[in-house]
């Protein structure tokens, strides 16, 4: 143990004293923070438009508010001789398919910003529509579409990316330097076998190097306020860490692989470079090329046709079934076909998710079935995972934003069944009473408190966890240990022949 | 480990100075093919890359024929919609709107830049100019936004490191085992050996561009397909030169820096440090760091000044004005005694209203993307890789630019329908209560929409795309033809 101590305090001084290496530390710590600060930045642009639609949305329920007040007090007041029903809060009609303010967010977990993930593609707050889920389906940021398409630079690009190849340069002088400066020999009379300077170098190395990383990450992050400085926080950056000591080791392992196949400096780097370019472009270019050929999605222009066609297949003949599903809200007097279109509008988009159910079910299931195999595969190339799960700790990956969408879409369902008792009520009211203007007891309406608003289930809100696929990155680990233990051992046999 | 450490640098020439380069070149391009014709590792990495570049063509050919199958289909389908939608009132037609697809160019295959993230389509309807929804990226599982397969991908970013893996060697193998000496005794010019070894080089990158060019134009021939703008020939002619003067741009580095590296270790260090810097860290950093010439407002608070803006009515008091004065041109005193439908002029008026409100929105933020697309040119001052990449999306029309140019289109359209439905309308006043009907034939005067990009903007793409390129380019050739002196003169140690 002892002999295994100095082995690595010595080769640590020898790394320390040169000048390359520490740079090159320094370079990429500076790579690090700035994918960090890119990351902030992402999570405080969210932050501050989920800010400003809760203001939004308090704020027209306000005005809603003075704005009934007014107007319930003195309906015929001049002032109010030009409004159109179809524009003001104050006529159910109106507030339902116009005025109503409805947000829906899906709040950042507190290590947001150590992966942008999807956030930036899959909008993290929707505007929820009494009518239909189609904003929430179609509703996306703005962003310019060359920082979508370039892939962002942020942490888990540099940790992915940049860090293994950091790692690799670190490491690729271990037993490659001593066989090539015929040092090796002299090493092992002092009973320092192969194996042993191999694991115990690339060991150190790239744990003190991770550690490094780790600490000033952490660090920035805590002091830049990237991530609270609370329970939450700390367990951000605590699982963050650990997923980075996981990925750090596998590189690890592939460069004990390297160092003990290589027989020299130049041979290690170029095998190391060859290999980060197997596993992160090739693997995961062959994987999305898989996935794409064996379950492909139907493209979004037949659901654009879809919709249009099944828009035109509705038609008003089905108000008479709706109104014998629903007795208490059937005029006593109009006839079915002479219902007003803003009375039979939300009936009217119930009939068309209806008609959009099998198409939707079917676009459901092939993004399910792609989803599936992609997670099947993405056990075949470790960057994949990694990706994968540095997003899900951040709470930006698709998944948990699908759950944001399942959860908007139950509140959507409970607004518009909210609003289509008001307005059938109201047409009830106004059919027995008609008025002129907007009345209450008819169109007129203040019960703007009552609205429902959207109130995230508390399971988006707790932390995330790993994807139990992430441990794959373990068996590859072992893989490549075994591999550099193999490769040493066949090497030791020669030797002794 | 070096792929031509075993060449033979040059046969011995016989002295005819003038033809002495043309020479060495040949001697020097035929023993470096010969050495990495026998090379295990050259077969190696370009079958792994040609792999590549087959899946990566191969899934290009075939989004390519979808997408255009998809969008021509569903392009045909509304066209039929709309012509067969029946008698109706022409606002109500106005509502029933349509939507317009992106067309697709070929070129925009092999380089998709930004399509995959602005949506496939746009609806026209009445008082609304909307955006561009269904993005193909947002059905696309899992986190992998980083390089995603396409032959752009392969050429951006694979080709130059399959060139720096056959190339590291290039000078530095033969410096480390001391053959420096050797070779300058040879008499033949540094440069034409470098030029050759780099030209072997490029041929072997260029090779990874075969089946993307060869999927296409097998897509093209069986498919046909009419190209989305009129100068598609000096496109694709400048989509190649483009990319071989990216090419030409990393031999050119790679022979530099082979030359200057005291070893092997060395060259193949600094070379992959400069490609990462320039094909993976560059073009992501000038990307974000663009966000600071021009912010940009989030949907929210975009959506909320566009609103409050469209919520205000066109100016009450001067809609009165207009109304008296039509109703005095006609003597009339009540809008339905007039032989016009005012409903029509009022909707006209309104949408009048609206597009200086959608022009004043949508003009800044188009405006504010513009100023972050010319922040990010500037880094193809920088990174080779980020020039050629925003010379080629720009060529294929898949860029932001060509996107807005789109939009902006889409809306014209719109803008025109309104005017057409709303002109109709207007003609024809309602009778004895009921409202005024139009038929197939008003439905079939709108012109469809046939949108054709604008024919390529020389000295924009000159100066944003075309000059950081060449730019590049030279600097490159002029770093090797430096170092190149310094191997002619320097110390062989």
């Amino acid at each position: 143990m002892m002999r295994l101590l100095s082995l690595v305090t010595y080769d640590l001084r020898a790394l320390r004293r040169e000048r390359g290496a520490v740079l090159l530390l320094a370079a990429s710590l500076l790579l690090a923070c700035y994918g960090l600060f890119e990351g902030a930045r992402q999570r405080q642009h969210v932050l501050q438009a989920q800010h400003a639609a809760v203001a939004q949305e308090a704020g027209a329920r306000r005005e809603a508010n003075a704005l009934a007040a007014r107007y319930f007090a003195a309906p015929d007041d001049p002032r109010f001789a030009g409004m159109l029903w179809y524009r003001t809060p104050v006529d159910v009609r109106g507030y339902a398919f116009r005025e109503h303010v409805g947000f829906a967010a899906l709040a950042p977990l507190a290590g947001s910003a150590l992966a942008i993930g999807q956030s930036d593609l899959l909008a993290p707050t929707v505007r929820v529509r009494a009518e239909s889920m189609e904003s929430v389906r179609t509703a996306a940021g703005i962003e310019h579409p060359a920082r979508l398409a370039a892939g962002r630079y942020d942490l888990v690009f540099f940790t992915v990316y940049l860090w293994p190849l950091v790692l690799l340069s670190l490491c690729a002088s271990v037993l490659t330097q001593d066989r090539e400066s015929l040092r090796l020999r002299s090493l092992l009379l002092q009973g320092a076998g192969t194996a042993r300077i191999v694991f115990a170098q690339v060991g150190a190395r790239t744990l003190l190097a991770t550690l490094l990383l780790v600490a000033v990450v952490c660090g920035a992050a805590l002091a830049g306020g990237a991530v609270p400085l609370d329970e939450r926080g700390l367990a951000a950056l605590a699982q963050w860490a650990g997923l980075v000591l996981l990925y750090s080791a596998f590189w690890g392992a592939l460069a004990m692989a390297v160092c003990a196949c290589a027989a020299d400096r130049m041979g290690a780097a170029f095998a190391g470079f060859g290999l980060w370019l197997l596993f992160a472009i090739v693997l995961p270019g062959l994987l999305d090329a898989a996935v794409r050929f064996h379950a492909p999605v139907p493209p979004r222009e037949r659901y654009v046709q879809a919709l249009r066609d099944a828009g035109d297949r509705v038609a008003a003949g089905s108000l008479a079934r709706f109104y014998d599903s629903h007795p208490e809200w059937k005029p006593r007097r109009t006839a079915p076909g002479a219902v007003s279109a803003s009375v039979s509008r939300l009936q009217r988009a119930q009939e068309l998710d209806k008609a959009m159910a099998g198409v939707d079910t079917a676009f459901g299931r092939a993004e399910a079935a792609r989803a599936a195999l992609f997670a099947r595969l993405s056990m075949a190339s470790p960057v994949t995972l990694a990706n994968g799960a540095f997003a899900a700790l951040a709470g930006n990956d698709r998944e948990r934003h699908a759950r944001f969408v399942a959860a908007v879409g139950v509140h959507q369902a409970a607004l518009r069944d909210w609003f289509q008792d008001a307005i059938q009520r109201a047409a009830l009211g106004d059919e027995a009473a008609p008025c002129q203007r907007t009345c209450l007891g008819g169109y007129g309406f203040r019960d703007f408190d009552a609205v429902p608003r959207f109130t995230p289930p508390a399971a988006l809100a707790s932390p995330a966890q790993l994807p139990a696929r992430t441990w794959t990155l373990l068996a590859w680990l072992a893989a490549f240990v075994s591999f550099a233990g193999a490769a040493l051992r066949r090497e030791r046999l020669r030797q002794r022949l | 480990m070096q792929a031509n450490s075993n060449a033979i640098t040059s046969p011995a020439l016989p002295r005819v100075p003038d033809r002495t380069w043309l020479r060495a070149f040949a001697g020097a391009w035929q023993a470096d093919w010969r050495a990495r014709r026998r090379d295990w590792r050259v077969a190696a990495v370009l079958a792994l890359g040609l792999a590549l570049a087959g899946c990566a063509a191969l899934l290009a050919a075939l989004d390519l024929q979808q997408t255009r199958a998809a969008r021509a289909g569903a392009a045909q389908a509304e066209s039929q919609r709309w012509v067969g939608q029946g008698s109706k009132n022409p606002h109500s037609a106005a509502h029933y709107g349509v939507y317009a697809f992106k067309p697709l160019a070929t070129l925009a295959a092999l380089d998709p830049g930004v399509e995959r993230y602005v949506g496939a389509g746009i609806w026209l309807e009445a008082h609304k100019q909307n955006d561009m929804v269904y993005r193909p990226a947002a059905d696309t599982p899992g986190a992998g936004r980083q390089f995603r397969l396409s032959p752009a991908l392969v050429l951006q970013v694979l080709a130059p490191a399959a060139m720096i893996f056959l190339g590291f060697g290039m000078f530095a193998a033969e410096r480390e085992r001391g053959m420096l000496a050797a070779l300058r005794l040879s008499g033949a010019p540094p440069g034409a050996i470098a030029s050759a070894r780099a030209a072997v080089l490029l041929c072997f990158a260029l090779l990874l561009s075969v089946p993307a060019c060869c999927a296409i134009a097998a897509v093209k021939f069986l498919d046909g397909g009419v190209e989305p703008y009129a100068d598609a020939g000096t496109r694709a002619l400048l989509f190649c030169a483009g990319w071989l003067v990216y090419l030409v741009t990393w031999a050119a580095l790679v022979a530099a820096v082979s030359a200057w590296a005291p070893t092997l270790r060395a060259s193949l260090a600094v070379l992959v440090a400069a490609w990462t810097v320039f094909t993976l860290v560059l073009p992501r950093a000038a990307i974000e760091l663009a966000q600071a010439a021009a912010p940009l407002p989030s949907m929210q608070a975009f959506r909320q000044a566009l609103d409050e803006e469209l919520g205000m009515p066109d100016d009450p008091a001067d809609a009165a004005r207009y109304q008296r004065r039509l109703l005095a041109q006609y003597g009339a005193s009540d809008v339905r005694d007039l032989p016009v439908n005012w409903t029509g002029i009022a909707q006209q008026r309104s949408e009048e209203h609206g597009n200086a409100v959608f022009d004043r929105h949508y003009g800044a933020l188009f405006d504010a993307m513009r100023r972050q697309d010319d922040a990010m040119a500037l880094a193809g001052w920088l990174s080779p890789a980020a020039a050629a990449g925003t010379l080629s999306a720009s060529l294929a029309a898949s860029d932001t630019a060509a996107h807005l140019e789109f939009v902006h289109a889409a809306e014209q359209q719109r803008r025109l329908m309104q005017v057409l439905l709303n002109g109709d309308l207007a003609e024809h006043p309602d009778h004895a209560g009921a409202k005024y009907e139009a038929d197939a034939a008003l439905w079939r005067s709108i012109p469809p929409f046939d949108f054709r990009y604008a024919p390529l903007d020389w000295p924009e793409l000159a100066a944003r795309q075309l000059l950081p390129l060449l730019a590049g380019c030279t600097a490159a050739l002029a770093l090797a033809g430096a170092m190149l002196r310094r191997l002619r003169l320097g110390s062989v140690a």
